[in-house]
């Protein structure tokens, strides 16, 4: 291969590594404060998209506007999740509540189908103009949108878990959450904050990554998966860890492509999920033990 | 207990008779089943198939009916799926339906072949998709263009009118897009039209790049783009994202307003074969036509979508004037079709050929301003 | 044993029903429903029991509808290898994915299932050669004793019933076992089945290969009837219908399983006008009837006899 392949295929991984480390954060936060698997997760993404596309196309919004209009309805929905499902549950377990996310992502996916169709939905980059080319490789513009964004808000997000007092409750509640409540945390709070934020990342990765790939109702799970693989990946209960289980994942897909018909690239980055759990269960950088007794049904 | 069972059993055999005697009294309607994604990816063709469908057996019964019987339709949605459709296939058979309507997908066609052998019902499918009519299944029938005429069209056009020495062609990996790619390479040999790169998307993905830049590495003069789904829209616009000029002739699958309108701008200039160029309306089409704009404007313009629902109850409507009440005939009656000049173009039919429209119906338009507007007709 | 006489009741319905059925089309949805039993069944053995969740359950189904397919129509054996084949075949893939991975949390396995479910997918699109893509494998004959065809509404009703009677009561007699207390103790507490000596990831991996070798089973089933598979029928929504009808049954309860199945298949019946806005119903259905009672409709059945249970006790004996 060419070093101007090489280079195109290490762009393509890069940004889309950046939206799985974005998903996988988001999964991150909720399982920290909950222990449940957001099913719903791919979702937030997909409707950050699709409801930006809507806010600049029929409402004929500028960009940033909509961006911003779209972020925060994501993130309201991920309050509204937590508040009318998650804390009602009370005979449950952390299975109840992955099932009642699942039920919801298909809510909103066949919401969307509803509203908007099948078909993908566009609005233009961020920034217009042809891409750069950087030794015989294309650089979208976009693309360094997504790869800087996503960046800065991972170097956000890790101030903000050692620097602000909302972000380390949201540690403590990680670590250990009875502890975490004798301490005096709202728990309760917490849990929805970190829904929130998880939307609102979700959001954020879905209007990035739209310019480059379209907003489309079904994209939801897959992505979902993506996200969970770049946990897995990296090592559960870390932020740091899925940051780079996404770069990995996408790096990985990207080769994949180079070598094989691009079909098989799903499957191959799940695959070696798959291959990469067997091995090493912790993930690369080693996750949280079994630090509480998890509820059976 | 036992007088309860008698009673249910004696219950159950009045409402058998009294349904059958029901049933009896229904002769005078003809049924028509009709097999459409109503729901699921594919929805998006199958609704105004379906709303064109009604319209023409509403026309139809309102202008005498087929000799004085009135078109009853039985609709059954297929969920664009395959294995839904063979079983609408067999359900609409035990309705006693003269002929079915649909699928929609080349796959689901192939799916439900076996079935119609079973059932002695016929189809007229709205695949272009090859190989449907080349299985020797009596019962098959094609109510829309062969993609063998349409790729020579598009090969034709590429070298004649558009002057390019040679092609490069992106295809999805469905039956749809695989056989044309098998057509595509045998007339192009014909033709001395060199392919100088092929490359196969993934149905239903949502990234083409990887694909482009392998095809335009080798510098085309035209590419071809055959498929459909949104795949189709999103191959557009990678093809400009990654800065192609090179001018592209787009399958049928490709000319539909949700696909050129969700392109954007990518999508302006773009040549597509198709079966109407809806800047224009024929003789044929005026009535479905007239209907439409009362219904939805005076500048509504005809889709593939509306013509062949119609165009294929008419087909039905025909062949079922021939064979009278005895439904075995209905084969025999679509054989006898010859020069049924409908919204499609003409329509021929033979014991030995399925086809339906020939070279003859095929259209290329191109997208100006977001809209289709015909180049040319017949190749 | 109530449930045994509940079973026997139920049975003798079936039996009879054919009488009070009219269309073949009512019989294609208890058709349907049978195969869906077999399929959430094996669900539930593996979540309520194991404590394990699977997304993938559609690949298995799928590996056993191609292994009947193939087996039937490009090698031209007789069908009953085919069923038998597509039991074994998905068992083992599951015996050997599982061994591995059932070591880590409930929730891992659910996404590493919906992967193998996604990669399987995958293959049955990519592998033309063998199970021809999107085009699937149509004319796959049907098993036949005589004149009798799996093909005709009516005996697949009887088939597949009798198939999924007989999953039923298995299931039920495992649980009642040494290796269905295992499997419980396993279940409420992995270090105190591990303490009593019970070989956890070799049983978890046997829970799930059953549950595997059991959508194999509904898959051949599927294959024989509809005669046709393709790619389409096992995606990952497939999974997630049947994971959502088996929480709405009633995730601990192989009961709730059988409701869960019932209602996944005819609840798109009885909804069939909304067309596309069917999965607003589903979804709805799943939020809501988890959030009310987790433990699905089997839970709110519990509820109603320990209510009744309470009635009683208070009237005078």
């Amino acid at each position: 291969m060419s070093s101007a392949e090489i280079l195109q295929l290490v762009i393509t991984g890069l940004t889309v590594g950046s939206i799985y480390a974005l998903v996988g954060l988001g999964f991150n936060l909720i399982f920290n404060a909950t222990d449940v698997i957001n099913f719903a997760q791919g979702e937030f993404v997909v409707l950050g998209g699709i409801l930006t596309a809507v806010a600049i196309g029929t409402v004929g919004l500028p960009l940033w506007l909509a961006a911003i209009v779209a972020i925060v309805l994501v993130a309201a929905l991920g309050a509204l999740i937590d508040f009318a499902a998650i804390s009602r549950v009370k005979r449950g377990s952390v299975m109840t509540l992955a099932m009642i996310t699942l039920g919801l992502a298909v809510i909103v996916k066949t919401s969307l189908l509803l509203w908007v169709g099948p078909d993908p939905l566009y609005f233009d980059p961020f920034t217009p103009g042809p891409p750069i080319r950087i030794l015989g490789a294309v650089l979208q513009l976009q693309a360094i949108w997504v790869i800087g964004v996503g960046v800065l808000v991972m170097i956000a997000l890790k101030f903000f878990f050692s620097h602000s007092r909302m972000g380390r409750e949201m540690l403590a509640c990680a670590i250990d959450r009875e502890a975490a409540q004798l301490m005096g945390i709202n728990v309760r709070a917490t849990v929805r904050w970190s829904f929130i934020l998880s939307g609102a990342l979700g959001a954020l990765a879905g209007v990035l990554i739209t310019p480059l790939t379209n907003a489309t109702y079904d994209q939801g799970f897959t992505l979902a998966l993506k996200g969970f693989a770049a946990c897995a990946l990296g090592g559960f209960g870390r932020a740091s860890s899925a940051i780079l289980g996404g770069f990995a994942l996408g790096l990985i897909e990207a080769a994949s492509v180079a070598v094989l018909p691009s079909g098989l690239k799903d499957s191959v980055a799940l695959s070696v999920l798959i291959l990469a759990l067997i091995i090493r269960p912790a993930g690369l950088l080693g996750g949280r033990e079994e630090r509480r007794h998890t509820q059976a049904m | 207990m036992k007088t309860l069972s008698i009673l249910r059993s004696g219950c159950l055999l009045a409402g058998l008779l009294i349904s059958a005697g029901w049933a009896q009294s229904q002769e005078d309607s003809v049924k028509i089943g009709v097999s459409e994604p109503l729901s699921g990816p594919a929805s998006s063709l199958g609704v105004p198939v379906v709303e064109s469908i009604k319209t023409a057996a509403e026309f139809i019964n309102n202008n005498g009916g087929i000799d004085g019987r009135k078109i009853e339709l039985v609709i059954r949605d297929d969920q664009s799926r395959a294995d839904v459709a063979v079983q609408n296939f067999r359900r609409l058979a035990e309705e006693g339906v003269y002929g079915v309507i649909g699928p929609n997908q080349g796959s689901n066609a192939l799916a439900v072949a076996p079935v119609l052998l079973e059932t002695k019902v016929p189809m007229c499918g709205f695949q272009n998709t090859i190989s449907i009519t080349k299985l020797g299944n009596p019962y098959i029938f094609r109510c829309q263009t062969s993609d063998s005429d349409n790729t020579r069209a598009a090969l034709k056009f590429a070298s004649e009118k558009l002057g390019a020495k040679n092609v490069a062609v992106l295809y999805t990996g469905d039956a749809y897009g695989t056989e044309a790619f098998a057509a595509l390479e045998a007339e192009a040999k014909e033709m001395n039209i060199p392919i100088v790169a092929a490359e196969k998307l993934n149905y239903g993905a949502s990234d083409t790049t990887a694909e482009w830049t392998k095809i335009l590495g080798a510098q085309p003069e035209a590419v071809i783009l055959w498929g459909s789904g949104s795949t189709m829209s999103v191959a557009l616009r990678n093809g400009s994202q990654l800065g192609n000029t090179a001018p592209i002739i787009g399958a049928q699958g490709v000319a539909a307003a949700a696909i050129i309108e969700s392109a954007g701008a990518a999508a302006e200039g773009v040549y597509m074969v198709t079966l109407n160029a809806p800047d224009q309306v024929s003789p044929e089409q005026k009535p479905l036509s007239d209907i439409y704009k009362e219904r939805n404007g005076e500048d509504y313009k005809l889709t593939i979508y509306d013509i062949i629902g119609w165009d294929a109850v008419h087909i039905f409507a025909e062949a079922i004037k021939y064979a009278g009440e005895d439904r075995s005939k209905v084969v025999e009656g679509l054989e006898k079709t010859q020069g049924l000049k409908l919204a499609g173009g003409t329509y021929n039919y033979a014991p030995d050929s399925h086809e339906g429209l020939g070279s003859d119906s095929v259209w290329i338009v191109q997208v100006k301003d977001g809209e289709m507007v015909g180049v040319q007709k017949g190749f | 044993m109530r449930q045994f006489h509940v079973l026997l009741a139920l049975l003798v319905a079936w039996l009879l029903a054919p009488l009070a059925i009219q269309t073949g089309g009512t019989f294609n949805l208890f058709i349907f429903a049978f195969i869906n039993l077999v399929l959430v069944v094996g669900l539930a053995l593996l979540f309520g029991y194991a404590g394990q969740i699977s997304l993938g359950q559609a690949g298995f189904y799928g590996i056993g509808a191609y292994m009947a397919a193939i087996l039937s129509t490009r090698m031209e054996l007789p069908p009953f290898i085919g069923l038998i084949a597509a039991i074994i075949v998905p068992a083992a893939v599951g015996y050997v994915i599982g061994r591995p991975v059932l070591r880590l949390r409930g929730y891992y396995l659910a996404m590493v299932t919906a992967a193998l479910g996604l990669i399987l997918h995958t293959i049955f699109v990519e592998w033309v050669d063998v199970t021809g893509g999107y085009s699937g494998i149509t004319g796959i004959p049907a098993l036949s004793i005589g004149s009798l065809t799996a093909r005709s509404p009516l005996i697949m009703y009887y088939l597949s019933g009798a198939v999924a009677f007989m999953v039923m009561g298995l299931a039920l007699r495992l649980v009642d076992t040494a290796y269905g207390r295992a499997m419980r103790t396993m279940r409420e507490s992995d270090m105190a089945a591990r303490a009593c000596g019970i070989p956890t990831s070799k049983l978890k991996a046997e829970v799930f290969a059953l549950s595997a070798g059991m959508s194999g089973l509904a898959g051949a089933l599927y294959a024989q009837y509809v005669g046709f598979v393709s790619p389409e029928s096992f995606t990952i929504d497939a999974s997630i219908n049947l994971l959502l009808a088996l929480a709405v049954g009633g995730v601990s309860s192989l009961w709730g399983a059988a409701f869960g199945a019932f209602l996944l298949t005819f609840m798109p019946e009885w909804f069939h006008e909304l067309q596309n806005a069917y999965g607003l119903v589903l979804g709805a259905v799943v939020v809501v009837m988890l959030t009310l009672e987790p433990r699905g409709l089997w839970g709110i059945l519990l509820r109603l006899r320990a209510l009744l249970e309470k009635r009683r006790q208070v009237a005078p004996a």
